[in-house]
C-alpha cells in the first residue's frame, strides 16, 4: 500500500467547451502541483463542475488539452486515467455491500483476492468504517455513504482525487466534521485533490489554493488568505461573504467621495486613477459614536452610517448599514450589542488595510 | 415505512372510511378474479364424466388420463418448447431495446416505443390473420412460426419492464464505475445488468405466460400434428367434453401461479 512516489500534477491548457451554442469555458489554463489541494469555487453554472468532468474524462473539451502527470490524456477514456472521483451523493452501487463497493476498483484491476481483501479493510479503516463490510448502502447514513465513496476512490491509489461537492447533501454539523476528515486524509496520503464546491467557507478551510470561477472564466487564483483578504475583482470580493465598501474616485493620493462632496487623503500614492471601491471585510471594521459625515484621522476614517437591519448570529451580531456615502454594506459587532434599526453610528475604517478594486464606471451610483 | 407513517400521524375519519371502503371493494374483486380459475379444480376432481357443476365424489382418474395421454403430453412439450423459444427471443431483442428506450432520449424514441408496444393493443385475431399469410410464405410453421408470433406479442413486456428498470438507474453510478476502472462492457456486466435483472426477469415471466396461454394465433399457425396445450384444450372442448380438460386447466393454473409467486418472492427478498 505504501507507495513512495509523490502524487501527480494536473495541467489544463486552453480548454474550451460549449453545450450546443452555450459557451461554458473560454480557453481555461490551470496548473495543479503534485500533492496540492486545489478547490474550484464558484456559483452554479460557472463552469467549475465542467472542468472536473473534463479532468475525469466524462466530458471532452472542444479544444485544449488535459495532462495528468505530464501525460496527455485528453482522448483517454476515464477508466484508463487512474483517477478517483467522489460525487455529491448516491454514487455507491446499490446491489453491492460496502466491501463489494470498495473492492470493485481492485477487481477491475485484476488484483488477486488476498491483497484485495487487505486493501479493502485498510481503506475502510481509514474512513473509520471497519465493521460495516457487509452493510448495504441503503442501510448507511448520508455521511457514512460518502465515507464509503471516499474509501472506494482511494483504495487503488489513484494519481489524483476529484471531489464534486462531496459534502453538499449533508447537514452543516456533519459537513464541518467531514471537512476535517478530508483535510487529514489529504495530509496523510499526500494525494493531489481537486475539489469543487460553491461553499466559500469549505473552500477557505480545506484548500492550499482556491480557484474562483465566474461565467466560465477564472476570476482569481490564490491561497485562501489572499483570496479572502485581497480580492482582485468585485466578484471575488462579494462572493466571499460579508464586506463593506465605499465608492470613490481616486487621483494620486486623493480619494473623492462624490456623494458627500468630501475628499480624503490616502496613505500611499495610487498609480491608477479612476473609479474604485475601497473594501473591508466585515470583521475589519469597528463602530463608534456618530460623526458628521466623514472625518479623517491619519489612515483611519470615520464615516457616518445608519443601521438598516440587525441580525443575531450567535458569535456576533451582523449589521446591515447604509453609509452617508450611499453605500450599503455589512459589518459585524459584538454579540451583546443592542443597536436597533434606525440607530445612527460611526463606522471606523482603516485605509491602510483596505482593498482597492477598480470599477468600470467612475463615481458613485446616482441614488 | 409508509404504513408506520400513517399510523404515527393518525388517520382522519374520512381517510379511515376511504380505507374501509376500499377494503370492502377489494374482497369481491379478488373473488371475481379468482373464482373462474378456481372452479376448474373441483371439476377436475369430480367423478362425473360430463364436466358439469356441482362436482360429485372425488377421483384422480382425469389426472391419470391426462398424464397417460400421448396427445396431451405432446401438447405440453410443444407448449414448453414454444414458450421457451419465444421468451429467449424476447430477451435477446427486448433487453437491448428496453435499455435503449430507458437510458436516454433520442430522436424518434416515442414513436419507436409506440411501434414496439403496438401488438399489446391489436386484437390477437387480427395479428393471427396477418401472420398466417406472411409466415406461410416464409415457411414458418409449428415451432418457429409460433415462437416468432409469440415473440411479437411477448416482447413489449420485456421492453417495458427493462425500460422502467433502466430508468431507475442513476447515471452517476455508471460514471463512477467508469472512473473506478471499468470499461463500458464491464460496467454493463457488473452494474447495469444486476440492477435491471428483476425487471428483465418479470418481463421474461410475462412473455412466457403470454405464450403459454395464447390460443388464437396458435390456432392459426399450428398443424394437427403440432398442437400446444391451449389448442389441444380448445379442440377437446369442441369435440366432446370430459374433465381431463379441467385437469389440464388446473395444472396450468398451478404452474402459472407458482411462477408468479416465485417472482413476488424474489422481489420481496431483493427489497
Amino acid at each position: 500500500m505504501s507507495r513512495t512516489t509523490v502524487s501527480s500534477g494536473i495541467n489544463l491548457r486552453g480548454i474550451t467547451k460549449s453545450y450546443g451554442r452555450t459557451p461554458i469555458l473560454h480557453g481555461l489554463d490551470l496548473e495543479v502541483a503534485p500533492g496540492e489541494f486545489v478547490t474550484m469555487l464558484g456559483p452554479s453554472g460557472s463552469g467549475k463542475t465542467t472542468v472536473l468532468k473534463i479532468i475525469a474524462g466524462f466530458e471532452q473539451p472542444d479544444s485544449g488539452s488535459v495532462l495528468l502527470a505530464g501525460r496527455d490524456v485528453t482522448s483517454v477514456p476515464p477508466e484508463h486515467r487512474n483517477i478517483g472521483v467522489v460525487f455529491q451523493n448516491y454514487s455507491l452501487f446499490p446491489h453491492m455491500d460496502v466491501a463489494g463497493n470498495v473492492d470493485f476498483p481492485l477487481r477491475m484491476r485484476n488484483i488477486p483476492k488476498g491483497p484485495r481483501r487487505a486493501r479493502v479493510s485498510q481503506a475502510l479503516a481509514r474512513v473509520a468504517l471497519t465493521g460495516y463490510e457487509s452493510h448495504k448502502p441503503h442501510q448507511l447514513s448520508g455521511g457514512q455513504q460518502q465515507r464509503v465513496a471516499i474509501a472506494r476512490a482511494i483504495v487503488y491509489e489513484p494519481d489524483v482525487l476529484l471531489m464534486d461537492e462531496p459534502l453538499g447533501a449533508l447537514d452543516r454539523r456533519l459537513r464541518e466534521e467531514m471537512q476535517l476528515e478530508i483535510k487529514s486524509l489529504h495530509e496523510q496520503l499526500g494525494i493531489t485533490i481537486v475539489y469543487v464546491t460553491h461553499d466559500q467557507d469549505e473552500a477557505l478551510s480545506l484548500s492550499d489554493r482556491i480557484v474562483v470561477f465566474n461565467k466560465g472564466r477564472i476570476e482569481q487564483i490564490g491561497v485562501p488568505r489572499v483570496v479572502y483578504r485581497n480580492p482582485e475583482t468585485p466578484f471575488v470580493a462579494d462572493f466571499f461573504g460579508d464586506s463593506l465598501s465605499i465608492s470613490a474616485v481616486i487621483h494620486e493620493r486623493q480619494a473623492r467621495l462624490e456623494a458627500v462632496g468630501a475628499t480624503i487623503e490616502l496613505p500611499a500614492m495610487r498609480t491608477q486613477a479612476g473609479g474604485f471601491r475601497l473594501l473591508w471585510r466585515s470583521d475589519q471594521t469597528s463602530i463608534c459614536n456618530p460623526v458628521d459625515q466623514v472625518r479623517q484621522d491619519g489612515t483611519v476614517i470615520i464615516v457616518s452610517a445608519t443601521v438598516l437591519t440587525s441580525a443575531y448570529g450567535g458569535n456576533a451580531m451582523r449589521l446591515r448599514v447604509r453609509l452617508v456615502t450611499g453605500d450599503i454594506g455589512i459589518l459585524t459587532v459584538a454579540e451583546d450589542s443592542t443597536l436597533a434599526a434606525g440607530t445612527r453610528i460611526g463606522v471606523v475604517l482603516d485605509l491602510a488595510i483596505a482593498t482597492y478594486l477598480a470599477v468600470d464606471r467612475p463615481g458613485v451610483d446616482a441614488m | 415505512m409508509a404504513g408506520e407513517h400513517g399510523r404515527v400521524l393518525g388517520l382522519t375519519w374520512s381517510e379511515r372510511w376511504t380505507k374501509y371502503g376500499l377494503a370492502a371493494l377489494l374482497g369481491p374483486t379478488i373473488v371475481s378474479l379468482l373464482m373462474p380459475s378456481l372452479v376448474v379444480i373441483p371439476l377436475s376432481l369430480s367423478n362425473n364424466p360430463a364436466l358439469s357443476w356441482p362436482p360429485q365424489g372425488f377421483t384422480l382418474q382425469w389426472y391419470h388420463q391426462l398424464f397417460g395421454s400421448a396427445a396431451w403430453l405432446a401438447s405440453l412439450r410443444h407448449s414448453i418448447e414454444v414458450a421457451l423459444t419465444a421468451t429467449i427471443l424476447c430477451l435477446l431483442l427486448g433487453v437491448p431495446a428496453g435499455l435503449a428506450f430507458g437510458s436516454r432520449n433520442w430522436r424518434g424514441r416515442r414513436l419507436s416505443l409506440a411501434f414496439v408496444v403496438l401488438p399489446l393493443v391489436i386484437p390477437n385475431v387480427v395479428l393471427a390473420i396477418g401472420m398466417y399469410e406472411v409466415y406461410a410464405r416464409l415457411g414458418l410453421a409449428d415451432l418457429w412460426g409460433l415462437a416468432a408470433s409469440h415473440f411479437v406479442i411477448g416482447v413489449p413486456f420485456v421492453v417495458i419492464t427493462t425500460m422502467s428498470a433502466a430508468k431507475q438507474i442513476n447515471r452517476v453510478i455508471l460514471l463512477a464505475a467508469r472512473s473506478l476502472g471499468a470499461r463500458p462492457v464491464l460496467v454493463f456486466w457488473h452494474v447495469t445488468l444486476p440492477l435491471i435483472s428483476l425487471g428483465v426477469l418479470s418481463g421474461a415471466m410475462f412473455a412466457f405466460v403470454t405464450s403459454w396461454d395464447e390460443v388464437v394465433i396458435a390456432n392459426f399457425l399450428t398443424s394437427p400434428t403440432y398442437r400446444t396445450v391451449p389448442v389441444e384444450m380448445w379442440s377437446q372442448l369442441t369435440e366432446g367434453v370430459d374433465p381431463t380438460v379441467a385437469a389440464m386447466a388446473a395444472t396450468l393454473f398451478a404452474v402459472t401461479t407458482s411462477l408468479m409467486l416465485a417472482l413476488l418472492f424474489l422481489r420481496g427478498r431483493r427489497e
